[in-house]
């Protein structure tokens, strides 16, 4: 552990028996946010081996490894400061601070070609701001002092984060929206938002790839997917490959349809406002809200149920 | 020839499932996988199967199917007192059907989820490198459909002679020929391979009233104070009725308020203080002081919410949540949770990460010796 201890900015712990939880302080930062990617990365490269799966959110990484091949092959100890070294180096080339000390110093900018990364494309998502298809478009501005016409235009002149990926496939969380169309979330989430609703809450915003449950507000809607099934595997990133447990251990395989998300972890974003007619030239399918939509009741899964059906 | 089983009737839940979908959380999706580790892998284990070969998980019995060819199956987990062609058989154990033959599983007394495999396992969609079926993403069309009367499932093509499995057509082979397959002659050929083999299979539904469940402290853990700790530790928890896949919810026995009130005051000024810590060290902005950010949660987290009931978070939980987490609940006890029903009792008791990787690392090793 001596290696990581130099990182004084890293919070390191062990929240379960084959789980590794690395914690960044308290912010929402693109600065140490890509710091966590790279780190992400590089763990996942160098260790492929031994990670099955890890995830990145705003200010932490957590890592998930084979305990199992881990006591096997290297011993524990052995790669926790495995993993140290691979993410004091990650740190080193941004962070010039490490071995001084100085505790005021942030992680610098980090160019990903230092690591050997492919930079990530900014993409660009259409979204159709009208009314019918925002709405809370007409209260977000009401409430933000603002004409809709500055919300939109507030909404698609920032250039935005993807910080992490949860909630439902595909759904990424993206940061951080201008301080004036900051609210907190819907006081009762819709029973029903709609595929491609363009959405926001406190400093995020996002897209919901799919029809589900949410409490965000409205202002938009995009006709671009939020992923795609299938592709080509041998195009994939190793790390995107699927893994799964063939004798006793897992192995990374590719031969079987691949979930990709539209946006990945790291990356950027603009939204850029298109007219109605655009919106259904690219594929879009405006929904409307409707009463009959906010009454449809959820699939329950509860145990209950089936206790007292029986 | 037909090789699948039809289902007859259905009234619990029934889905297939085999160890997760063991990637895939970077993309949002959950884990998934069977509920309880144990009776799965030991269904399998009996069946000579490889680990991960997929099995039906029933919660709460009440179904019954068809065989429509030969095929060798193993019951575990919750005891359904199950029944072939109204004859009873015995739980943890190898049997086989012939075509026809009808498998009736009732509601067990005890226990939740039962695992019915068979050799080689169910055939289904592969997706994100894993068989199981997630109910809450059954609606995008990645697995096949929802298990219900007059579905039929799939046995893998494996596990009759004309499939295309090599692996598996050697060890057919080695038991009976492929022409004469479904006469006589190699059903019983078929049947000594399992002859004499051990039925007593160590099972894990726990009986006691109440069930302790070990856990492994988080940082927030040490930052409460002793007695909370002491508090939290000889509390009696009760599954709540809104438990499901996704995570369990708990409920205090003596619905004492005060215990949870002392607990949730005591976690904020830990978390609080551990933020301040986390705040002096880096260059937070004032508006960014009260942000509580969401991280990745493990398998077995203890999040406590604000009103102090902990929620234990199950295979098919989201990938990233933002309550305060205390510790997490060994996975080896969680196989164990996942049997319990609603109102049953619960305690926690800490346990360190060494030990609990022991115990999970004895765990596979048991299912190991199967080649």
């Amino acid at each position: 552990m001596t290696q990581l201890d130099s990182l004084y900015f890293i919070d390191i712990s062990y929240p379960s028996e084959n789980s590794i939880l690395l914690e960044w302080p308290e912010k929402i930062c693109v600065k140490q946010h890509r710091q966590i990617i790279a780190c992400q990365q590089q763990v996942n490269r160098l260790l492929a081996e031994f990670i099955i799966d890890s995830i990145a959110s705003y200010n932490s990484l957590m890592i998930y490894y084979s305990l199992e091949k881990v006591v096997e092959k290297v011993t524990l100890k052995k790669f926790v400061s495995l993993m140290g070294e691979i993410i004091v180096d990650v740190c080193k080339l941004s962070t010039n601070s490490i071995i001084s000390g100085d505790k005021s110093a942030e992680p610098g900018p980090l160019e990903p070609d230092q690591l050997d990364i492919e930079p990530l494309k900014i993409i660009e998502i259409p979204v159709y701001y009208g009314e019918d298809a925002g709405w809370d478009l007409q209260r977000v501005a009401e409430q933000s002092a603002l004409t809709i016409e500055e919300v939109i235009e507030l909404h698609s002149q920032t250039t935005y984060r993807a910080y992490a990926l949860g909630f439902t496939p595909g759904f990424c969380y993206l940061a951080s929206i201008n301080e004036k169309l900051r609210h907190a979330r819907r006081q009762s989430p819709r029973v029903v938002v709609p595929k491609g609703a363009v959405a926001i809450a406190e400093k995020q915003t996002a897209i919901y790839p799919n029809k589900s449950p949410g409490g965000w507000h409205i202002i938009g809607q995009t006709p671009m997917a939020m992923y795609k099934t299938g592709g080509d595997p041998s195009l994939l990133h190793p790390s995107e490959l699927n893994r799964t447990f063939v004798d006793d251990s897992f192995v990374v395989q590719n031969h079987e349809p691949s979930f990709i998300p539209t946006i990945a972890v790291g990356q950027e974003i603009r939204f850029k406002a298109i007219s109605y007619q655009e919106f259904c030239r690219l594929g879009g399918v405006l929904v409307i809200e409707s009463k009959s939509l906010e009454n449809e009741p959820p699939e329950n899964q509860s145990l209950t149920n089936k206790l007292q059906a029986s | 020839m037909k090789y699948f089983l039809t289902v007859l009737k259905a009234n619990g839940l029934c889905s297939i499932q085999d160890l997760g979908r063991i990637n895939a959380q970077h993309l949002g999706f959950s884990a998934g996988g069977a509920a309880d580790e144990h009776a799965f892998l030991a269904a399998n284990f009996l069946l000579k199967n490889k680990q991960n070969d997929a099995a039906l998980e029933i919660t709460l019995g009440q179904i019954s199917f068809r065989a429509e060819c030969f095929c060798t199956i193993a019951i575990t987990g919750a005891d359904c007192n199950a029944t072939i062609n109204d004859k009873p058989i015995k739980n943890w154990q190898v049997h086989q059907l012939t075509s026809g033959d009808v498998l009736l599983l009732h509601q067990p007394r005890n226990g939740l989820h039962s695992y019915l495999g068979v050799v080689n396992g169910f055939e289904a969609k592969m997706w994100l490198g894993s068989r199981s079926q997630t109910l809450s993403e059954m609606s995008l069309g990645y697995y096949g459909d929802k298990i219900t009367q007059g579905s039929l499932i799939k046995l893998s093509a494996q596990c009759h002679p004309d499939g295309q499995g090599d692996k598996a057509l050697k060890t057919m082979d080695r038991n009976f020929s492929h022409n004469q397959y479904g006469n006589q002659v190699s059903i019983k050929k078929f049947e000594n391979f399992y002859q004499n083999f051990e039925t007593n299979f160590p099972h894990n539904i726990s009986h006691n009233k109440i069930l302790v469940i070990r856990f492994i402290p988080h940082k927030l853990w040490n930052g409460i104070s002793k007695t909370n700790q002491q508090q939290f530790c000889s509390t009696v928890y009760r599954v709540s009725v809104d438990s499901n896949r996704m995570g369990y919810r708990l409920v205090n026995e003596a619905n004492d308020f005060e215990i949870s009130d002392h607990l949730i005051m005591s976690l904020l000024q830990s978390e609080k203080e551990s933020k301040n810590e986390a705040e002096n060290t880096g260059n937070s902005t004032n508006s960014e002081k009260t942000a509580k950010l969401s991280k990745p949660v493990n398998y077995g987290a203890i999040q406590i919410p604000e009103n102090g009931q902990p929620i234990i978070l199950m295979k098919e939980r989201q990938t990233i949540g933002g309550y305060p987490v205390l510790g997490s609940v060994i996975q080896t006890d969680l196989f164990r949770l996942s049997q319990k029903r609603p109102g049953e009792q619960i305690r926690f008791e800490p346990l360190s990460l060494e030990k609990a990787q022991q115990q999970l690392l004895a765990f596979y090793q048991r299912f190991r010796i199967n080649a």
